[in-house]
């Protein structure tokens, strides 16, 4: 497993989550602004950047997504039953695996469950599958960000790709990177290669303007550079001097 | 407008309830609310599968010779009238017949969001038991359905699965019944 990747620094967690904060009416979040995004996540991986723009879009678009957490022995409100036709937690992790996510207006609604116990079978694990529950992060990616921001934005492949992409990239961001589901208990149950489920979605990829203004935080260790034209040494205490 | 909201917002779903559109015998919509009187549905005058009733959305589905449901067209569900309540009295007594029924790819005149041909008989089948039992969908069949378009209560993929694995459906839902009992 790479360090790099599952770790990140406590610092640099408290950025990340100081980002996502809810407005005065204490239900909708607060919109982020483009250089707190960029300083949020200078340290983190690319995975874990990716997801969190994942969220920056989907907090500053103007569709409306609402997000129901429960646990199984809880009821939904009135309007988790009304869209979906479960009506506790448990109905949703027996149902429909964890979490679901519905089409509503411009936007979507997701409910997740918390503590799912729903045994995914469609894990690859080398040559082999091995099941595993889905955590409440892992489904909040999958049903929000890959069925519900993924219609939103006109995506061809919002029923089954792009939730199966969100997944995979949850869990590279997590430092998982043994196992990768490959949909064949998902949805349309059309199996997906490796190179297909491992990709990131085209809304969730930073853009180059915006991937500029991310720099790495904190102090960075300059190598001697050598000239091309003579091999001439430059150290590193020279290096950025005007 | 922030995008993303994470708890329930009411106003937003005042115009999403669902739209049940039921027919009395006068075919005069009543509040949303159920109204068949006894006399609305003449099961002898109406004995093949999938017959319209009236000029509203409600057919009438012959599943097997005894057993009829009530489907109705525009919110995609089984009627819960007294046809319905006749079958749950007698569910235990024919749940493997009607089981056996999810095999069967008689095309009925029932349709349903969700799927862009009409329901077949082993698909209102499988909803019938459904709705009798609450099925956990995922823990019977092992598919995680988890995508509902549009207002539509039958999951992205379920009936593909249902018309390509009927046998398999069979199997797996008598089993799950049987050791829920």
């Amino acid at each position: 497993m790479n360090t790099d990747t599952l770790l990140i620094k406590v610092s640099d967690e408290e950025d990340l989550r100081n980002l996502f904060s809810l407005d005065s009416n204490g239900v909708t979040m607060q919109s982020i602004g483009k250089e707190a995004f960029t300083s949020a996540v200078a340290n983190l991986s690319a995975e874990q950047q990716q997801l969190a723009y994942g969220y920056y879009g989907a907090i500053n678009s103007s569709d409306v997504h609402t997000v129901e957490m429960v646990n199984r022995s809880e009821s939904l409100s009135a309007n988790g039953v009304r869209l979906t036709g479960y009506t506790t937690g448990a109905g949703v992790d027996g149902g429909a695996g964890g979490g679901v996510n519905g089409s509503f207006g411009s936007g979507s609604y997701t409910i997740v469950v918390m503590n799912s116990t729903a045994s995914i079978p469609d894990y690859r694990s080398g040559d082999g599958y091995t099941s595993r529950n889905s955590s409440a992060g892992e489904l909040l990616a999958h049903e929000l960000l890959g069925h519900g921001v993924g219609r939103t934005k006109g995506m061809s492949t919002y029923r089954h790709e792009d939730a199966i992409q969100m997944t995979n990239l949850y869990l590279r961001a997590q430092g998982i990177t043994n196992v990768y589901r490959d949909g064949r208990s998902h949805g349309s149950r059309v199996v997906l290669s490796k190179s297909t489920a491992t990709s990131i979605p085209s809304f969730v990829q930073i853009p180059i303007t915006l991937q500029m203004n991310i720099r790495r935080k904190g102090p960075i260790e300059l190598k001697p550079y050598i000239m091309h034209q003579d091999n001439t040494r430059v150290d590193p205490s020279y290096l950025g001097r005007p | 407008m922030k995008g993303l909201i994470f708890a329930c917002a009411l106003v937003l779903f005042s115009y999403c309830s669902s739209r049940e559109l039921k027919v009395s015998k006068d075919s005069d919509y009543i509040d949303g609310e159920i109204r068949l009187k006894e006399d609305s549905l003449n099961l002898n005058a109406m004995n093949q599968k999938g017959m319209e009733s009236g000029k509203d959305s409600i057919v009438l589905v012959q599943l097997v010779e005894d057993i009829s449901i009530n489907w109705n067209n525009q919110s995609y569900s089984i009627m819960e009238d007294e046809l319905f309540s006749s079958v749950v009295a007698v569910f235990s007594k024919k749940q493997k017949r009607i089981i056996a029924l999810i095999s069967d790819t008689t095309i009925s005149e029932a349709k349903a969001c969700s799927i862009d041909r009409n329901l077949l008989v082993g698909d209102l089948a499988f909803l019938l038991i459904n709705k009798i039992k609450k099925l956990p969908y995922f823990e019977v069949l092992g598919v995680q359905w988890d995508f509902l378009e549009d207002n539509c209560k039958y999951p992205f993929g379920l009936f593909d699965y249902i018309n390509n694995y009927r046998n398999e459906v069979e199997k797996k839902v008598e089993f799950y019944l049987i050791s829920k009992e």
